[in-house]
């Protein structure tokens, strides 16, 4: 759909959250398999008039799980933009309300706005706020959260348009709603050649020679991308304002900074880095300064 | 009696002690306070009043402003104030119904510097303003078309996107490869979605790449 077109929804559907457009997205860092499984949800969507012929439909619900900053979002908008259609980012405290039914009333409007406009992707973040599994209600708010997931399951049913809902508590989602989806994909922690990647990407224009950057990825086992992004950006403003303000800009220096100042949720796994600090071997090992370069191919 | 072999009974007698100064203290403070409102009555100033403007100067300036607000349009509501706050400010100046050029004239005065107020009068909005000079003005409202009334932040900020190119579905097979050749995003695709092109253009841009669009193995 052309951008000029969908303005006017735009409008409405703005009253549930954010829309991204497809000319803002970014590659996603993703393991083989993922990739593999979203290559072939988009082949299937571009096959449509193919499988229609044989009674089929291309898939059109998604539900992305994984450790909070996995990318859940950047993959969305990803395939949205593959498929050029707007992302309409639904925001969930814009549907949940206090009063009894307004809560399952605004899932419905989301339902009919989608129904009733062009094609766009809807994406339900933080979904286990609106599909946690129902319980058997001893107040009357645990009755209007059953209310609201009945609402939600039936309205997914008969959708029909591409919905992706992301959460990091898969284990909360009730379970006739996860069966709705026709695709469930879990978005685990990167591996060493995603971080390599990462750090690449988010390093840019810093180049640290593969040698190096091998040992770097491999300190940040079990950090979730969010985490790395954080302290690669914390690198390069260090490396900007730190001589500017006067600060020891020794490699061990910095790097002591900077793992005081980022780090993971305490309840989430400590990636070698934080457990050894400035240390770690793989600090030891890095060029120093880091080397900086305008050519992009160089990064990757 | 304090208890024998124990130092407890002790310490609670020192705190009873302490509280019971202080309540003492707040006692002579009350009395002082109860003085200071008599000589105020005394003054000829409402002992009421006294009450009501303590408690507004203790409240923030937008909590009491709500409160009054919503009490002059309650007591509205139910009767008990004849006319709406705003009508009642307009009638006070004047003391007769007016015209509308007379109307707007009267509101031009209540216009703030670096403002203003959109009224609408026998259905045509009309806006007040005050100009670079302080010289307060008014125009008519011009309906415009809606694109234009609400521009979108996103639309605006953006030029529309092109329309999609005519070729043939091999053709844009071919624009995806060179498209990859000449570092465009796979996310750069022109067709539109529900365009056979586009899963071509993809197509193209993944067989040059030799990559899924997600980056390298």
């Amino acid at each position: 759909m052309r951008r000029s077109e969908f303005v006017g929804q735009q409008k409405a559907f703005e009253d549930f959250g954010d829309v991204l457009y497809p000319d803002e997205a970014q590659e996603p860092i993703l393991p083989k398999a993922v990739r593999d499984a979203l290559t072939e949800w988009l082949t299937e969507i571009w096959a449509s008039d193919e499988l229609k012929a044989v009674g089929l439909k291309p898939r059109q619900k998604a539900l992305f799980t994984g450790p909070p900053g996995g990318g859940k979002t950047t993959l969305a908008h990803h395939l949205a933009a593959r498929l050029k259609l707007p992302l309409v980012c639904v925001r969930s405290e814009r549907l949940i309300d206090a009063y009894i039914g307004s809560t399952g009333r605004n899932i419905g409007s989301l339902f009919d706005l989608a129904a009733a406009s062009e094609q766009a992707v809807i994406f339900i973040d933080e979904f286990d706020s609106l599909g946690l599994k129902r319980r058997s209600a001893t107040q009357g708010s645990e009755d209007e959260r059953n209310g609201s997931v009945n609402v939600l399951l039936q309205r997914m049913e008969r959708y029909d348009g591409f919905l992706i809902a992301a959460s990091n508590r898969g284990a909360d989602i009730d379970e006739a709603i996860w069966r709705r989806f026709d695709i469930q994909i879990n978005l685990g922690l990167p591996g060493q050649p995603e971080r390599i990647r990462i750090l690449a990407r988010y390093l840019a224009p810093y180049v640290i020679p593969p040698a190096e950057l091998g040992p770097l990825a491999a300190s940040f086992n079990e950090a979730s991308p969010a985490l790395m992004r954080q302290f690669c950006e914390g690198l390069k403003r260090q490396l900007i304002i730190g001589p500017k303000v006067g600060w020891d800009m020794e490699r061990g220096a910095v790097f002591a900074r900077l793992i005081a100042a980022v780090g993971p949720h305490p309840d989430l796994a400590r990636p070698r880095l934080w457990a050894r600090g400035a240390n770690d071997t793989a600090v030891g090992m890095l060029t120093w300064p880091l080397q900086s370069t305008e050519k992009r191919s160089a990064a990757a | 009696m304090v208890g024998q072999n124990t130092i407890a009974g002790k310490k609670l007698i020192e705190f009873l002690e302490r509280i019971e100064r202080l309540k003492q203290q707040q006692k002579a403070i009350g009395d002082d306070i109860k003085v200071v409102k008599a000589e105020a009555t005394a003054a000829g100033f409402s002992a009421k009043g006294i009450s009501v403007s303590l408690k507004a100067r203790a409240q923030k300036p937008s909590s009491f402003r709500e409160e009054e607000d919503i009490r002059d349009v309650y007591l509205h509501a139910i009767g008990i104030a004849a006319t709406p706050p705003l009508y009642k400010h307009f009638e006070a100046m004047t003391g007769e119904p007016l015209g509308k050029a007379e109307l707007i004239e009267r509101m031009k005065q209540v216009v703030p510097p670096g403002a203003s107020i959109i009224v609408e009068m026998e259905g045509t909005p009309i806006r007040l303003y005050r100009d670079a000079k302080g010289e307060a003005k008014s125009e008519e409202v011009k309906p415009q078309p809606p694109s234009a009334a609400a521009p979108s932040r996103a639309a605006s900020e953006r030029p529309p996107t092109d329309p999609a190119p005519d070729c043939t579905p091999a053709e844009a097979e071919k624009m995806g490869q060179v498209a990859y050749g000449e570092d465009k995003p796979i996310t750069a695709n022109p067709f539109p979605f529900g365009d056979k092109r586009q899963a071509r253009w993809d197509a193209g841009w993944r067989r040059e790449s030799g990559s899924d669009g997600m980056g390298e193995d």
